[in-house]
């Protein structure tokens, strides 16, 4: 089977089991119509998914959670305690045998969880709770002799040693199958008995499982761990990951509840079920779906499983398992007497059998819970965590007003997004998505598509909902189900009076909903703006903005200009309009009008929720300003207040990137893919800064990454083409390169570097050719001006500092008719003052100097310039002082990427400059630098440079022989150059003169 | 008792987090060792009649190896995803042993090897074993879930974070290779005959 076509079965499988078994066939037939050995296979995968049962459930040796960092070694001496061996570890620590050498005995020490350290309070309750149960003294508990803390302050207690093994252990010796009845009643028996006593003393135990049960050698069990849940409970929180199984917890502790030790007898209840069925009672692929379960379902009749069962034992475990409190067994002594009388009677006895009326009852108090499922919301309960996503789906719109479509889900978008506890999976997101569904990227999102689109997405609830007339007035609902099983969490409903309350009564709608699943009511109330006051009072402008994005997403950012444009009109101050807008151009590559409508937006920022405030200020900075130092204040801002939003970390790894921190790029990056692992350009900022870091295994492992994903982003293309061409691979060069004729997007970009690299190794003739095609290729692109200037900007640089005036003063001419944007009119001028054209120059400098707030311009682009008119005043000194300036920002990647031109020229110039000031040793240091940065510098000629001025300051430090081994280093790279580049000419001149 | 200073397989580990699968290889054979040496161990004490338990084993493992107090969890559930693999082969190796034994001879099996494939049915885990080479020719992933899971006895989120995907999608690839390997295993459900898994 290739493995297309298995992805094709699982998913129908998925699709297929996500369904009502009655809707199964159906399904199948529709979806594998023309492929009859798909739908068999299907089938097949059905079938044996409802047969697996409990295949691979337990680990292949024991499965038990266990959370411990603590270790002790044998040997070791605890307090009075010598260390034998290990026994153990579960969720609530490790267990070690040892000896007592005070009372000469052995005892088993647990080590409690080390996390239980910084936590006083909770270790003083913990020891508190231990204390009281190490009073307990009945043969059906281990009896605790003592509580103490190791000198590092880890929480230990030492019990009673007992030969034997866990009712786990014991339970899976007959799986599948059930233990003998008699054997698995006189086990619980015992336990009944221990929990009677210490429910006699006010102690619950609050975590019955077959893990906490010990059965000696002699059938003797023996209940442990009494009073220590908690410190479970404070596992389950300690890194935000649930651990261990709530299999055997009980309906109240699932849903949050109060519980009294009854809450003992249900998880009894529940392990004399698994002991019995040889499977727990209830299921489920997650905690998630195992509490819903819990709290819900009813376990399969245990007599189905085991037929062999008398209904007496069926009954009290029935009984045990009541979900409602007043319907179980009100005692453990009372348990303990039936399961006694079940024993000697063996069927005999007077137990109470499920009378007709009380089975009615039972199918009544099923339906209530059902019911209550649908009305009730816990008021205390959260329903959602905040590591949960949800998805939006479109509200059905059942008044005639197509004022409606779509708006509602947008308003409800915009409004749920300014809560940090909610995460919304991103429009951007879900047409990836539905693209992987094989749906179209504006694919309406019914219901039933959003609920497979959450799934997809890993998340928690879809929420749809409606607008339906009522007489004048409207009635809004807002439905959230779990995606998975389609349970309703919530349901709320509000009136508007009139249409113009509609997108109040939504707001309304979304902060009910909010404050039920479980965020923090502080947290509401900080995130929480009106709608009409975060994006427009009127519906109208709301609906074609929705337009817009629906447009966006089928055809492109150029058709959805138009539709942007009109929400504006309608709506002049509607800010988030603006800022979408100045995002399509950006996507557009019209650097012009998106900085104007990103500063539109800019103004009008006040007039957004917090979160879509970022979204306006970290572009606008970026972009606008140029101001890096605020966009990676706003972002890393941003990033703390939504640490869930992918957005900030991505911007995040790209400033690092233009601020030369490669290795928090790395770090961001890699926080952004964990965010949202189908999120392109987490990988894209990611794999290049490893590119800069020429850490290449690992840019590739990313690239990798991605591709299992299936995500993709053209310029994933180009960084696979660098990566090859560092490594100097020209067979996967040749190939990547092929592979990019086929994009629109990034066609130019690698025909320029491919320039790039022939003009590296001196062959400048192929280089030109290639750079016009580039050049070309972009200039074909309506939207792609900006890069036909720049790689015109970039050939004048690298002609310039290879001797070729003319061709150089030609390219910057022909670059600044394209555009003056800030990159090529740099290039532009970096390259006319190399070939003495000053005046030119320094005209765009001060043209350059306008943007006043733009980091690259003023700390990188100037500087630079105005040390490079020093040195050719012959001024040294003047051009030093002026790098300083540059000197944090030296090593940024500005805003087009490396390889090209611009990159690490500050640090060239200041070797220049030392050269100048005969400073070699300091000269030298810099020229290294840039050697040493293969990732950064890649193709930029300025690598080229260094090489040779490296050459010429070892020469002229009177290092002869390393500076002939330095010349000779240039030669290598040149070895295939033209032999008329003026540079070549005059370095071999210079060679010859090195003796 | 420890084989390697701690530090050079933290270090190990460190680097092959972050991507180097250099690093991998060259700690693969120390922690097999280690997890080879365990086990033997640990089977031994089984007879005492104490429960044994993959966690419990692999987490020896780790602080032995491991400097676990400077270690950042998500490094270890790497350690504990290669402990899984590695699981997997030193539980199937004996389990094939003991079925040739089994096959060839049957007066002695020597008692730890008894014991050590006494949790499972060796048959069955040499069944599982061919099933899940089966499996990773078309879907290797779903082969790492269920290693994970079944061998290595990880917690669905901490699989999720090793293969850096959501709990849910290793959820769902658990289910599909559940059902597929159950299917392969025995023969097909339903008297359905299953498809040969390289058409």
């Amino acid at each position: 089977m290739d493995s297309d076509r298995w992805q094709r079965i699982d998913n129908l499988l998925h699709a297929a089991l996500e369904l009502p078994p009655a809707e199964r066939d159906a399904f199948l037939k529709r979806e594998c119509a023309l492929d009859q050995d798909l739908e068999r296979e299907v089938r097949s995968l059905i079938a044996a998914d409802k047969s697996a049962g409990s295949f691979l459930n337990t680990p292949a040796l024991e499965g038990v959670g266990y959370d411990s960092t603590i270790t002790h070694v044998a040997g070791q001496t605890v307090s009075h305690y010598r260390i034998l061996e290990m026994l153990g570890a579960g969720g609530m620590g490790i267990v070690y045998k040892a000896f007592d050498t005070k009372l000469e005995r052995h005892v088993a020490l647990k080590f409690l969880p080390p996390h239980l350290r910084h936590d006083g309070e909770l270790k003083r309750r913990l020891s508190e709770e231990a204390r009281a149960a190490s009073t307990l003294d009945h043969p059906n508990i281990v009896v605790v002799h003592d509580i103490d803390e190791t000198p590092d302050g880890d929480l230990f207690i030492a019990m009673a040693f007992h030969e034997g093994v866990t009712l786990r252990h014991r339970i899976e010796r007959d799986q599948p199958n059930g233990m003998p009845v008699t054997e698995a009643l006189q086990l619980a028996r015992q336990i009944a008995a221990g929990l009677a006593r210490a429910h006699e003393r006010g102690i619950v135990h609050r975590d019955i499982k077959p893990g906490n049960i010990i059965v000696a050698r002699d059938g003797v069990a023996r209940i442990i761990d009494f009073g220590l849940a908690k410190s479970s409970q404070a596992t389950a929180t300690a890194d935000g990951s649930t651990r261990g199984t709530p299999l055997y917890m009980s309906p109240e502790q699932a849903s949050g509840k109060p519980f009294d030790g009854r809450t003992d007898l249900w998880s009894l209840g529940a392990v004399l079920y698994e002991m019995l069925a040889g499977r727990p009672p209830f299921s489920g692929d997650s905690n998630l779906t195992l509490l819903h379960a819990i709290i819900y379902d009813a376990p399969p009749r245990l007599r189905e499983v085991r037929a062999d069962l008398p209904a007496a034992v069926e009954a009290i475990v029935a009984r045990a398992m009541e979900k409602d409190l007043a319907r179980r067994y009100a005692s453990a002594a009372e348990m303990a007497a039936d399961i006694a009388a079940a024993l000697d009677g063996s069927g005999r006895l007077p137990v109470r059998r499920p009378t007709p009326r009380r089975a009615a009852i039972v199918m009544a108090a099923v339906i209530l819970a059902i019911l209550a499922a649908v009305y009730f919301a816990w008021p205390r309960r959260a329903k959602l965590t905040d590591r949960d996503t949800v998805v939006l789906a479109e509200f059905e719109n059942k008044t005639n007003d197509p004022v409606f479509d779509g708006t509602l889900r947008q308003g409800m978008a915009v409004q749920l997004e300014q809560s940090p506890f909610l995460s919304i999976v991103s429009d951007d997101r879900m047409q990836f998505l539905l693209g992987l569904m094989g749906q179209a990227n504006d694919a309406r999102l019914t219901p039933q598509v959003a609920r497979m689109l959450c799934e997809r997405a890993g998340g928690a609830a879809v929420l749809d909902g409606s607008i339906t007339p009522l007489g004048s007035h409207y009635l809004l609902a807002l439905r959230a189900r779990n995606c998975r099983t389609g349970d309703v969490l919530d349901q709320e409903q509000v009136q508007a009076a009139k249409k113009e309350d509609v997108l109040i009564a939504l707001s309304q709608i979304a902060t009910r909903f909010r404050t039920r699943v479980g965020e923090s009511l502080a947290s509401i109330k900080q995130h929480d703006t009106p709608l009409p006051e975060v994006t427009t009072a009127s519906l109208e402008a709301l609906k074609v903005y929705n337009t817009a994005w629906k447009v966006w997403a089928a055809t492109g950012p150029a058709a959805a200009v138009p539709h942007a444009e009109r929400a504006i009109e309608l709506d002049p101050q509607f800010a988030l309009a603006h800022a979408f807008l100045g995002r399509l151009y950006g996507e557009l590559w019209q650097p012009a009008q998106a900085a104007e409508s990103g500063n539109r937006a800019y103004q009008l920022r006040n007039r957004v929720s917090e979160i879509e405030r970022y979204f306006i200020m970290v572009p606008h900075e970026l972009d606008g300003t140029g101001n890096l130092r605020k966009a990676e204040q706003t972002a890393r801002q941003w990033a703390e207040a939504y640490p869930r939003d992918v957005r900030p970390r991505g911007y995040l790894s790209g400033i690092d990137q233009f601020l030369g921190k490669f290795d928090e790029s790395v770090e961001d990056g890699k926080k952004a893919v964990a965010l949202d692992p189908d999120f392109p350009p987490a990988y894209n900022n990611l794999a290049w800064a490893y590119v800069q870091l020429n850490r290449l295994p690992e840019a590739e492992n990313t690239l990798r990454q991605s591709a299992d994903r299936k995500v993709f982003f053209p310029e994933f293309l180009v960084i696979r083409y660098y990566i090859a061409a560092i490594k100097g691979d020209r067979a996967a060069m040749q190939r990547e390169a092929a592979e990019s004729e086929k994009s629109p997007e990034v066609g130019d970009w690698i025909l320029h570097a491919e320039s790039c690299v022939l003009a590296y190794s001196g062959r400048l003739r192929d280089a030109r050719q290639k750079s016009l095609q580039a050049v070309n290729a972009a200039k074909q692109s309506a939207h792609q001006q900006e890069r036909a200037a720049l790689w015109q900007a970039g050939e004048a640089v690298r002609e310039a500092f290879f001797g070729n005036y003319g061709e150089a003063r030609r390219h910057a001419t022909a670059a600044l008719a394209i555009s003056r944007g800030r990159d090529a009119a740099y290039g532009a001028a970096f390259a006319l003052a190399l070939t003495g054209e000053k005046t030119q120059s320094q005209a765009l400098a001060k043209d350059l100097a306008k943007a006043s707030e733009d980091t690259t311009i003023q700390y990188d682009y100037l500087p630079v310039l105005r040390a490079l008119d020093a040195l050719h005043r012959g001024d040294s000194s003047a051009a030093l002082e002026s790098l300083q300036t540059a000197a944090p920002f030296e090593l940024g990647v500005s805003g087009y990427g490396t390889g090209l031109f611009g990159i690490l020229y500050p640090v060239y110039l200041r070797g220049q400059a030392y050269l100048q000031a005969r400073r070699y040793a300091e000269a030298a240091h810099e020229f290294q630098r840039i050697l040493d940065l293969p990732g950064v510098v890649f193709t930029d000629p300025v690598g080229v440079m260094a090489r040779l001025q490296l050459a010429r300051t070892l020469a002229a430090s009177g290092d002869t022989a390393k500076a002939k081994a330095a010349y000779q280093d240039f030669f290598t790279l040149w070895k295939d150059a033209d032999v008329d580049v003026p540079l070549l000419i005059k370095a071999k001149a210079e060679s010859a003169l090195v003796n | 008792m420890r084989t390697e200073p701690p530090t050079e397989v933290s270090t190990l580990l460190r680097a092959w987090s972050d991507g180097d699968q250099e690093a991998l290889q060259r700690m693969t054979p120390i922690v097999y060792k280690e997890l080879h040496r365990l086990a033997h161990y640990f089977m031994r004490r089984e007879r005492d009649g104490h429960s044994l338990q993959t966690t419990a084993l692999v987490h020896e493992a780790y602080v032995r190896l491991i400097d676990y107090k400077h270690m950042e969890w998500q490094n270890r559930a790497h350690f504990f995803a290669v402990s899984a693999q590695l699981m997997r082969r030193i539980l199937v190796e004996n389990a094939r042993r003991h079925n040739q034994k089994r096959g060839g001879d049957v007066r002695h099996v020597p008692l730890d090897e008894a014991v050590l494939v006494s949790g499972k049915r060796p048959a069955e885990l040499v069944a599982l074993d061919d099933a899940l080479n089966e499996l990773e020719r078309f879907d290797a992933r779903k082969v790492r879930v269920v290693e994970m899971r079944f061998f290595g006895g990880l917690e669905l989120e901490e699989i999720a974070a090793v293969l850096q995907v959501s709990a849910v999608t290793v959820g769902r690839d658990l289910r599909s290779a559940k059902a597929w390997l159950h299917r392969q295993m025995t023969g097909g459900a339903d008297g359905l005959r299953p498809l040969a898994a390289d058409r």
